[in-house]
């Protein structure tokens, strides 16, 4: 498969840890998958730039401290969804527990990572539009990616 | 790290209120045996949306 879009794309949620970091870990799980999802956001760990300009010669740059990142999912509202359900579940969560989160790609390729969700922030904006969940996702644990079967 | 609680009891789990399950294609109903297997049981749990609490009115049946 060559390009895709976000169609088909999908999040899903489970409250079990892997017992690995990598695909058989997580794909041993069972994620419940949260509906009514209009966008996922951007999956990836950036590093820090450290920089060092020496007198005589040019500047270096090393890769500093990762950062795996964080995820703002957005969802039409619907309290009857249980994956919605369950990340505001992990929003409420007052210790620092860890959740398993899958995203699976149009292709079928899945993103599999453990995050903390921060907050789960409705918003009611006008008559018409839908109200909206848009949830912070942390990710805390190195993206395992698990190609298109 | 510490992680998400995932007990959940061998028991029969009722609906605490009625739900969909998006990916499963699955609807659920306020008191109804829910019937899933025990991974994707944990989830309900957590979330709340399940419970081994008989209801009032299957109690009384």
């Amino acid at each position: 498969m060559g390009l895709q879009t976000g169609a088909g794309s999908a999040i899903a949620i489970s409250v079990a840890a892997p017992a690995t970091q990598d695909v058989a870990g997580y794909a041993a799980l069972t994620y419940t998958e949260a509906g009514n999802c209009e966008k996922i956001g951007t999956i990836g760990a950036t590093f820090a730039k450290t920089e060092f300009q020496p007198l005589k010669g040019p500047k270096q740059k090393l890769k500093g401290s990762a950062d795996y990142g964080s995820l703002q999912p957005q969802f039409a509202l619907d309290e009857s969804d249980a994956g919605q359900t369950l990340f505001r579940t992990a929003a409420d969560e007052e210790t620092n527990a860890l959740y398993s989160v899958r995203v699976t790609y149009q292709s079928g390729a899945k993103r599999y990572f453990q995050g903390r969700v921060f907050g789960w922030p409705e918003t009611v904006d006008g008559a018409d539009p839908v109200m909206m969940a848009t949830p912070t996702v942390e990710i805390c644990t190195k993206v395992v990616r698990a190609p298109a079967a | 790290m510490s992680t998400a609680k995932t007990e959940t009891a061998a028991k029969k789990m009722y609906a605490t209120r009625d739900f969909n399950d998006a990916g499963a294609e699955k609807a659920f109903l306020a008191g109804k045996v829910v019937e899933a297997d025990e991974a994707t049981l944990a989830n309900y749990a957590a979330a709340g949306l399940v419970s081994t609490d008989e209801p009032q009115a299957a109690k009384a049946a």
